[in-house]
């Protein structure tokens, strides 16, 4: 007996030691832990950060890249670029020899040219592209961010030439291009999906240029990719790259203890502490482009006065809310517009939490008596609100100090946002993740007139001064003025006070100590095209 | 013997009779189903038999599903049986021998551990310990996320050695590490059952007048204990284990959950938190079949192994 429990030893003692070697598929593999399962595998026609995180990163690259640390526009697919001197026609010489990845669904007989640009801008742009209706046919960024009213034509110049003609100069334009949603697929496999009678094989079984090519997606449990041996920025270190989908946020960080994971996405605010603690891990934090916020329905009374919106927001302590839901991983948000992005009003005045004066406040409104007021709060977590329900208590603690009398209402996720869309709330907590270091990114398609039409304006606020100065910002190509009408913008919106703003939330990104060179992009997610292990 | 052999096999139809027609009571009363009736039984015993155990969600067979996640959970329990046995016959072997010496006590003493101790609580002890502080094992799955290893048999130690491919080793390798606490701690309860039955027994067989009759014959005795007394003391831990055995399966379901082990625990565990109750439905049933079929084949080797029932076949 004794004998064989040794032997049990000494074996766990091999399978332990058993686990090196140069090039053994361990010390040249990655598995990241990520929080959820993509919904497709083109980032045109997805809107969430999973998707993104799985498809544009490692799959695609665009036209341009922003640096990110100074959000200056750099070479990717295109090799360089002029401008015309009014603003309106961009001439891009595409990058040679870039090759499109080689898998098992399909095998690549030229490398990119001007024919990818087109294809991939007029799938989303032209309603009778044979693409256009494949897989929806929704292109919600192309779409939130006025794309397809600013072009007017794109034009193939030569093969490695590609002209995109504007209706007006627009100062964001390069940075579209290298948002997400204009990452470049490939027209020939496009063609030949289509031949084949299934077009939509294009948005699950993709083909692009990036570091990375898909080798296969178990629906829920991983998805699998090998490094792109012909990528043209230079082959990634990791070989076999893991994503492990596993949305239990407890059980993310346990594989990522045991080893069984090198990355994890989204730690939960409460194991930050832990996580510091351990000598194994180390956590990458930024400053996130998302702002969490309380929108009152404008168009529902009591709210329809602007006093009463105030009075709201001098009522509730955001303090001891960054406290308790977010752990102290989050700032205290003043602006829709986080204080990173040009054109954040760094002077602007905020809300002090102050209940005397929002009594005071309701008295001249004439709800000196109080009122009661749904609260509707969102019933997933997000990395902008990990934790709406305790937030929505807080506010209700807060509330009934002024003689507020506020209910907390929650439904299932899609009906929720359902029923937002039509309007059916008191005011309700949620927020949004911006995807570039853009004022308008967070402004247009959250408080314009516009976006009550998208259904995105969840205060239905709609105020025609505001408009005019975003219309005037976006049109402007003095970097001063712009930034001194959004400036405008903001101030306006902190006195009508359709939300009162709460958090940006910080992005987390843990890793073992082991693995170096991640990258985390803005949008929460992460680059692994550098990443390594080091013994 | 003949006899013997056909009542077994009459018991096993109807015990499988009984259990479909309590899955099929149950099914009808689903919404949208029929009031239960004799003509409708008969219908679902025809499907049933044709091997149509429902639809799950995604429009696939359920009988599918549960062939293909039910390797992983045969692998789990053959390991963890075969540990059980390993460990537990000379854990009960020995302290029989040394009957009332410190050894006895220290065997007495570790069965009664595994008696009381709670399947998940020793599960997390163990994750704790070995994956959270040391990160020596894995706390999920069958093997890395690393490695693809093609599915040929199901059974991925094999599997893995199948795959000839320039990581097969290190993949085998991985897997036993994934395998590794599952199957601790499903054996902790079978083994500490083993020991103490064997040790009940083979008191009693080392003490009979055949042994001491063999003993003054001049038999060796490492024969004397593990060839003649053993053989006579194995009958009735054979019973216990065939009676443990449902023990066992629930003990592997709640082991799935814990680690996250793709067998037909977790299958039927993540159906039921989908609500999909065709696999609930379908693969409960299956899984009721296969546990009848093993106590059905534990049954015939207790058979085996007991003399006098033997016997009558001459």
């Amino acid at each position: 007996m004794w004998r064989s429990l040794f032997a049990g030893f000494c074996s766990v003692g091999l399978l332990v030691a058993c686990t090196g070697g140069e090039q053994s598929v361990r010390a040249t593999g990655l598995v990241y832990c990520s929080e959820g399962s993509p919904d497709s595998f083109n980032p045109q026609i997805s809107t969430s950060g999973t998707s993104y995180d799985a498809s544009a990163h490692p799959l695609y690259n665009r036209l341009v890249d922003l640096d990110p640390d100074t959000g200056e526009p750099q070479p990717a697919l295109a090799e360089s670029w002029t401008v015309s001197r009014d603003g309106t026609r961009w001439k891009f010489k595409l990058r040679r020899e870039v090759q499109f990845h080689r898998t098992a669904w399909f095998t690549p007989s030229r490398p990119f040219n001007a024919d990818d640009v087109l294809f991939s801008f007029e799938r989303q742009w032209r309603p009778r592209h044979p693409f256009h209706r494949v897989s929806g046919g929704n292109y919600a960024y192309f779409a939130n961010i006025g794309l397809g009213e600013l072009l007017t034509g794109i034009v193939k110049r030569g093969e490695h030439e590609v002209e995109f003609q504007l209706r007006e100069a627009n100062s964001s334009f390069l940075t579209m291009l290298s948002m997400e949603f204009a990452s470049i697929l490939s027209a020939e496999y496009a063609e030949k999906v289509l031949q084949a009678g299934q077009p939509q094989q294009l948005d699950q079984l993709p083909v692009g240029t990036g570091p990375f090519q898909l080798v296969r997606y178990d629906h829920g449990a991983f998805i699998r990719y090998e490094a792109n041996p012909r990528y043209f920025a230079g082959v990634a270190n990791v070989k076999r790259l893991v994503f492990a989908i596993t949305p239990d946020a407890s059980l993310r960080l346990a594989r990522l203890r045991a080893g069984e994971c090198d990355v994890m996405a989204q730690p939960s605010p409460a194991h930050l502490p832990l996580i510091r603690q351990n000598s194994k891990l180390k956590l990458y934090s930024q400053p996130s482009l998302n702002i969490s916020y309380w929108a009152f329905n404008t168009r529902r009374p009591p709210l329809n006065d602007a006093r009463v919106r105030q009075a709201l927001s001098y009522a509730v302590n955001r303090a001891a809310i960054l406290d308790a839901v977010y752990f102290g991983a989050a700032e205290l948000a003043k602006s829709p517009v986080p204080p990173l992005v040009p054109g954040h009003d760094h002077a602007l005045q905020d809300f002090r939490h102050d209940p005397a004066r929002a009594r005071e406040l309701l008295r001249e409104a004439g709800y000196g008596n109080g009122f009661t007021l749904d609260i509707w709060a969102m019933p997933v977590s997000r990395p902008y609100n990990p934790n709406a329900k305790k937030m929505a208590e807080l506010i209700q603690d807060d509330l009934r100090q002024i003689g507020v009398n506020a209910r907390i209402v929650s439904f299932e996720w899609r009906d929720f946002l359902r029923r937002l869309r039509l309007g059916e709330h008191d005011s309700v907590l949620l927020g949004w993740s911006g995807d570039l270091n853009d004022a308008d990114n967070f402004l247009t398609p959250l408080l314009s007139c516009e976006a009550i039409r998208a259904g995105s304006n969840r205060a239905l606020w709609c105020n025609d001064e505001f408009d005019n100065l975003l219309n005037e910002a976006r049109s402007s190509r003095d970097l001063a003025l712009r930034e001194q009408h959004y400036r405008a913008a903001q101030e306006l919106f902190k006195a009508q006070a359709p939300w009162l703003t709460i958090a940006h939330s910080t992005q987390f990104l843990v890793a073992r100590q082991s693995i170096q060179g991640l990258r985390q992009s803005v949008s929460g997610g992460v680059y692994f095209h550098h990443a390594e292990r080091r013994p | 013997m003949t006899a013997r052999l056909g009542r077994q096999l009459l018991a096993l139809l109807s015990t499988l009779l009984g259990v479909s027609l309590a899955c099929y009571l149950l099914r009808q009363q689903m919404p949208e189903q029929a009031a239960p009736s004799v003509l409708g039984f008969g219908r679902y015993l025809l499907d049933l038999l044709q091997g149509q155990f429902g639809l799950d969600q995604n429009g696939d067979a359920v009988l599918h599903g549960f062939l293909a996640v039910l390797p992983a959970s045969l692998e789990l329990l053959v390991s963890a049986s075969l540990l059980a046995v390993l460990i537990g016959i000379p854990a009960g072997v020995s302290a029989a021998r040394r009957h009332q010496q410190w050894l006895d006590r220290l065997v007495g003493a570790f069965t009664l551990v595994g008696y009381s101790v709670p399947v998940f609580w020793w599960a997390l002890l163990l994750v704790l310990w070995f994956s959270l502080t040391l990160d020596w094992t894995p706390v999920s799955g069958r093997i890395s996320f690393l490695f693809d290893v093609e599915a040929r048999t199901g059974f991925i130690l094999i599997d893995t050695w199948l795959a000839r491919d320039a990581y097969a080793l290190e993949a085998f390798l991985d897997a036993l590490r994934h395998i590794l606490l599952p199957t601790l701690v499903l054996a902790l309860l079978p083994m500490a059952m083993i020991a103490r039955v064997t040790r009940a027994a083979m008191v009693d067989a080392l003490a009979a007048d055949y042994i001491r009759m063999a003993r003054g014959q001049g038999i060796p005795e490492w024969r004397l204990v593990w060839i003649y007394a053993l053989r006579n003391a194995s009958q009735p831990v054979v019973a216990v284990l065939s009676l443990q055995l449902s023990a066992l399966i629930t003990g592997l379901m709640l082991v799935e959950s814990i680690f996250s082990w793709p067998g037909v625990g977790k299958w039927l565990l993540d159906a039921l938190s989908r609500g999909d109750y065709a696999i609930v439905q379908g693969g409960a049933l299956l899984l009721a079949i296969v546990l009848v079929v093993m106590n059905f084949s534990m049954d015939l080797l207790r058979l085996w192994l007991s003399p006098p029932e033997r016997g009558r076949r001459r």
